[in-house]
């Protein structure tokens, strides 16, 4: 029995139904026969594939989703231990809130950019950022009303080199396929030649976009790169 | 600037090729401006690299320590509060804990001793008691646990075999998942008890049992 049917959680009723209401914005890429094969140009093709079907109230797609996605908690524990778990317990549970509710109501909007895990963690990142923005923001008006600053230095937790929700809009901003060159080295870690065997370009063609894309993101990020550690 | 010179370029922004690489060198002399341009984009690189693997940590690691109460919160979150109906898992739980506990109690009516003193039925928590018994000083450990954010880990200690009515004693485990009884936890113990881990959270108001080892036989030294 699937995850969504053993919980009482049905596809046609619960999960699918209420996403399938929620507008689809189109894929990026038109959808062929080959999209959903993981070797050629789209890595992410099948993930795509999987969160349409669940949104269309395909059961076993949805327990599948639903699998996938099971890891999200976790994701956040694991995070927040390495910047140094600054958070309360009440704290990081409002955070773990905040992202599944934000999860579930963009799920319509995944476009295969990455792969699900992926998309999901950057849910994850963004609202514990909110939180320790927020926490961050208490700290120092708490210092402001007389509180110790070596406590509030204790407090400063590790701070990521980007803003997660800057990171990914500036490679957004980047445009395809530039955007895809970017994310497809870094985040899907292929090399430029199994780019170049994807795409069906030259590998020298390939790198040249990424170099100038790279120009662009560093002018994109430039004024919100925190110093390096 | 050609294609070519963007390639070289990536080559060395990505770490491919040695900044000492003669062609590189070449296009430096050549154009002078792109060497702390060409930096700067390498740093820019190791910083998306870090930013890559913290991410692909993050997942496996996840994916490694999701457990079935996270797996039933992202499904909740998942499900309109409306269309919540009574988990039936957790029906198949009281079913499973049941036939435990009779079998258990047969066990202890035919005059057994209980077999091991670690059991573990697969979904469960794991109990490790060392020397089989309820001792001070002697830690009991649970195992099989990850101990989500707004979760406890305690023990409870019953008179009877079925656990029935509330727990004469209740420890709560420690970061490393033990509790450790004191000389004055066991003075108001009978000399058999059942001992059994359980993970809950405080959630609803009162404790949710979410995960449970099975109940030990054990008795009490003192």
């Amino acid at each position: 029995m699937g995850v969504a049917a053993e919980l009482g959680f049905q596809a046609t009723t619960g999960f699918g139904a209420e996403l399938h209401s929620a507008p689809l914005r189109r894929p990026r890429r038109r959808a062929t026969s080959q999209r959903m094969s993981t070797d050629s140009g789209d890595p992410y093709a099948a993930d795509l594939d999987l969160v349409r079907r669940a949104i269309a109230g395909d059961g076993v797609a949805t327990d599948a989703v639903l699998t996938r996605l099971g890891c999200v908690p976790a994701m956040l524990r694991s995070l927040h231990r390495r910047f140094g778990a600054p958070l309360r317990a009440d704290e990081l549970a409002e955070v773990d809130q905040n992202a599944l509710a934000a999860l579930w109501s963009k799920l319509p909007g995944f476009e295969g950019r990455a792969m699900l895990e992926s998309w999901a963690f950057r849910f994850v990142q963004l609202e514990l950022h909110k939180a320790l923005d927020r926490r961050r923001s208490r700290a120092r008006l708490t210092l402001l009303d007389g509180d110790d600053l070596a406590e509030l230095s204790a407090r400063e937790e590790v701070v990521p080199a980007f803003d997660p929700t800057i990171l990914h809009t500036a490679i957004a901003k980047l445009g395809p396929p530039t955007s895809d060159i970017v994310s497809e080295h870094h985040f899907g870690e292929l090399g430029f030649d199994e780019i170049a065997r994807r795409r069906g370009e030259s590998v020298s063609t390939i790198k040249a976009r990424y170099y100038r894309g790279l120009e662009r993101l560093k002018a994109l990020l430039e004024p919100h790169l925190r110093t390096d550690s | 600037m050609s294609q070519q010179d963007d390639e070289l370029l990536a080559s060395f922004v990505a770490g491919e090729i040695s900044p000492d690489a003669p062609a590189l060198q070449a296009l430096f002399e050549r154009r002078p401006e792109l060497r702390a341009k060409a930096q700067e984009l390498a740093q820019l690189h190791g910083r998306l690299e870090r930013e890559a693997r913290l991410e692909r940590e993050v997942i496996a690691e996840a994916r490694a320590s999701t457990t079935d109460f996270d797996r039933a919160r992202v499904v909740r979150a998942a499900t309109p509060a409306s269309r919540r109906r009574a988990p039936i898992l957790w029906a198949a739980a009281a079913l499973v804990t049941l036939a435990i506990g009779v079998v258990l109690l047969r066990q202890g009516e035919r005059g057994e001793p209980a077999p091991i003193p670690t059991l573990n039925d697969g979904q469960g928590l794991s109990l490790d008691v060392a020397g089989g018994e309820l001792r001070a000083g002697l830690a009991l450990t649970v195992g099989n646990v990850d101990v989500g954010f707004n979760q406890q880990l305690k023990i409870e200690v019953f008179g009877d075999a079925q656990a029935a009515g509330a727990a004469i004693l209740v420890g709560k485990a420690d970061a490393q998942h033990k509790w450790t009884p004191n000389l004055e936890d066991l003075a108001a113990l009978p000399a058999t008890v059942f001992v059994r881990a359980v993970l809950v959270s405080p959630e609803d108001g009162s404790d949710q049992v979410y995960r449970e080892s099975p109940l030990l036989r054990l008795s009490v030294s003192r």
